[in-house]
Order: C-alpha cells, then sequence, then structure tokens
C-alpha cells in the first residue's frame, strides 16, 4: 500500500475514536444497553406529584397520557420556581431533561437527597456533581403506563437519557414503535433515545416498576468510557 | 370502523346539521349544544374524513366546533389540528370582503361557514400516529 495518501485521509484513519458527541447528536439509534450494572437500589414509590412539580396544564394524574405514573426530584435545580418560570417559557413540548440541560449554568443545582443516601452514593461513583443535570425517579405501580408519545428536545439531540431499571419486574413493558419492545431485564442500564421514536411503558407485573433517569454530560470521563465500550461490543 | 366524534355547537335557533363522511360511506346528523356522534363507517388503506357543515345560517350565526374524534377507539389527539377546512363562502358576504378571506384553514376546528372540514387518515389508525409522531417537525 503506498504511504503517498491525501493528508485528510491519513489524519482520519489515525485519529477516528468512538466520539460520544457523535453517538448522542448525529446517531438516531433508539437505545443502547450500557455495559454497566448498578447494584439493587431500595428506591420507595414516589410520593411527589411529578406533574404539579413541573406545572404541567393537565394535571389529571390519570388522565389519557398516563395513569398512575410519576416521579421524585433527587438532583435539579435548586431554585426551583425560579428555574420553572425561565423553563416554561420554552413550552410544555420540551421535556424535563432538556429543560435541566439548557439552564445547568444559569442556576444552581444540588442533591435534594443527604450525602449518605444509596441512590447518590451510587451516581457520585460515575459522575461529579458538575456534570449532573437532572436526576429523578420514575415509578409506576402495577397497572400504570404512560400513553405512546414522543419527547421532544430543543437541541437535536438523540441518545441522551441514562435509564436504570432498578425495579422492573416480569410483564414490564418498554416499547419502542418499530423496533418492538427494549429488551429490560432488572438492574440494566440503557442510554435511551426518547426523542425520535414514539415510545410508551407499561407495568404488566405485580410489583412497582421502579427507574432512575439520569440526564449528565455524557463526555463525563466514567460514562464516556462506559459509552464507547458499549458502542463498540454491541457493533463490533 | 368505529368513529366518534365529539361536537359543541352554537345556535340560536337554527341546530347546525353535518355529514360525516369517508371516501365509500357517510351519514348525517342534526347536531345539539354537545352530541357524541357514534357511527360506523368504511374507512379505507387511505382515506378522507369529511364534516360537512350543511346548514350554516348567517342570520343565526350557527357554529359547529370539533372537540375530539376517536377512530377504531383511539382518541386522534391533537393530530386533528390536522384538519384542513375549506369553506363555500357565501357569494354575498365574499363580494363584500377586501381583503378576501383564505380558501382553507388549518389548524381549525371551528365551522363557521358552510364547507367541508377534512382530515386524511390511513389504517391501522394506532400505525397512523406512529408515523404522525415521527415526521413530527416540532423538534428544533
Amino acid at each position: 500500500m503506498t504511504k503517498q495518501i491525501p493528508k485528510l485521509l491519513k489524519d482520519a484513519m489515525e485519529n477516528n475514536t468512538v466520539d460520544v458527541d457523535v453517538l448522542s447528536k448525529h446517531l438516531k439509534i433508539p437505545w443502547i444497553k450500557l455495559d454497566i450494572k448498578i447494584p439493587n437500589l431500595d428506591i420507595p414509590i414516589s410520593t411527589e406529584d411529578w406533574r404539579e412539580k413541573w406545572g404541567f396544564k393537565d394535571l389529571d394524574k390519570n388522565s389519557y397520557q398516563v395513569n398512575q405514573w410519576n416521579g421524585n426530584l433527587l438532583f435539579g435545580p435548586t431554585e426551583w420556581q425560579k428555574f420553572l418560570d425561565k423553563a416554561n417559557q420554552l413550552g410544555e413540548q420540551i421535556d424535563e431533561d432538556c429543560k435541566c440541560r439548557l439552564f445547568r449554568k444559569q442556576f444552581k443545582y444540588d442533591w435534594y437527597i443527604e450525602k449518605d443516601n444509596v441512590v447518590r452514593k451510587a451516581i457520585s461513583k460515575i459522575f461529579p456533581d458538575d456534570d449532573l443535570n437532572l436526576v429523578n425517579t420514575y415509578t409506576l405501580p402495577p397497572g400504570g403506563w404512560l400513553f405512546p408519545h414522543r419527547d421532544y428536545g430543543s437541541d437535536d439531540l438523540g441518545l441522551n437519557k441514562i435509564y436504570v431499571a432498578v425495579k422492573w419486574g416480569k410483564g414490564n413493558v418498554f416499547g419502542m414503535y418499530g423496533c418492538g419492545n427494549i429488551p429490560i431485564e432488572q438492574g440494566d442500564v440503557i442510554l435511551l433515545n426518547n426523542y425520535s421514536l414514539p415510545h410508551w411503558v407499561y407495568n404488566g407485573s405485580d410489583d412497582d416498576r421502579i427507574v432512575l433517569d439520569i440526564s449528565a454530560n455524557l463526555k463525563s470521563k466514567n460514562i464516556s468510557e462506559v459509552i464507547q465500550r458499549s458502542f463498540i461490543n454491541k457493533f463490533s | 370502523m368505529k368513529i366518534k366524534i365529539e361536537f359543541e355547537t352554537e345556535y340560536k335557533k337554527v341546530k347546525p346539521k353535518c355529514h360525516v363522511s369517508t371516501i365509500n360511506d357517510g351519514a348525517s346528523f342534526d347536531l345539539e349544544k354537545t352530541l357524541t356522534v357514534d357511527i360506523d363507517l368504511v374507512v379505507v388503506e387511505n382515506d378522507n374524513l369529511s364534516i360537512e357543515f350543511l346548514n350554516k345560517d348567517d342570520n343565526d350565526d350557527n357554529v359547529i366546533k370539533i372537540k375530539s374524534i376517536h377512530i377504531d377507539d383511539i382518541n386522534l389527539q391533537h393530530f386533528i389540528y390536522k384538519g384542513v377546512f375549506r369553506p363555500a363562502y357565501n357569494n354575498e358576504w365574499y363580494s363584500k370582503q377586501d381583503p378576501k378571506p383564505p380558501s382553507e384553514y388549518t389548524p381549525c376546528l371551528e365551522l363557521r361557514h358552510h364547507g367541508i372540514w377534512s382530515l386524511e387518515i390511513s389504517t391501522p389508525i394506532w400505525k397512523m400516529i406512529m408515523e404522525q409522531w415521527i415526521n413530527d417537525k416540532t423538534d428544533s
């Protein structure tokens, strides 16, 4: 093979690595299962009204869109009402992850749970606080659902949400249109693209379904290595 | 296929009448202040759901409002805003307008003139809704 090759080709061949920015912003694949496991975490069912917390106009918890779906805020903006006033100017369609990502530098963010909380300790092992935008639970008791919908961001992201199946009994469904159901088992950690395709969840098990949702800087050292490794493993 | 349409109307004395149709089927209704119409119409794979305002009365100023549409027991939700209303203006009224009103309105769920509101639909309905989400360009 000749060594006289164009510089562009040479540079590309020498420097091309798995780039988290490219994976998250340009690849619209629906999910990647990450090669990590989160230890069993004891997370209670949400007591907070997630929709009321975010000022969603339709406050009917058992409305057409959701049935008993809920969540607790664990990490996020501390000046909540100020943040919400600003974030909701973006419109209701922009999802919570994106709102927290967009205003990360404008507001102070911190944990809503104690330092010795097991969830906080588990997440802090992977992410420094500065790389977190939002951490929350999503909880769904047996028979609960989240209707088919698509989430919207403002920054054209694809893979974005780190989705930890903390408690996921047999009979739980996470459907992704055109892709079948995501093969999730308890303890799995998924990098999820909730922006490109309609999706839905249903708890057909006999137990509560508990999920940890993490919006973070995916270029954060620990997680970017996991994403790169997981991508190579899946597509090699 | 089952079609359920929830209407609200405004009128003084002249109750609005409408004709609900698909390409190959249809039925007419006298509406009340609020009325939910349940019908079973033939729906082909690529079809058109139409609602024609039959008796617009300019003196009464009666109005038909479409509040929701279910097809095959599925709520079309906000996708009903994709419907287009093409009014057949009263000639005398139209001639006096300057500038002229538009030939069609979308989004539009209030029928304030004689004319036909229509929505392109395809079956299966669940798949139509998923495809509309995929093709929704709301995201920047």
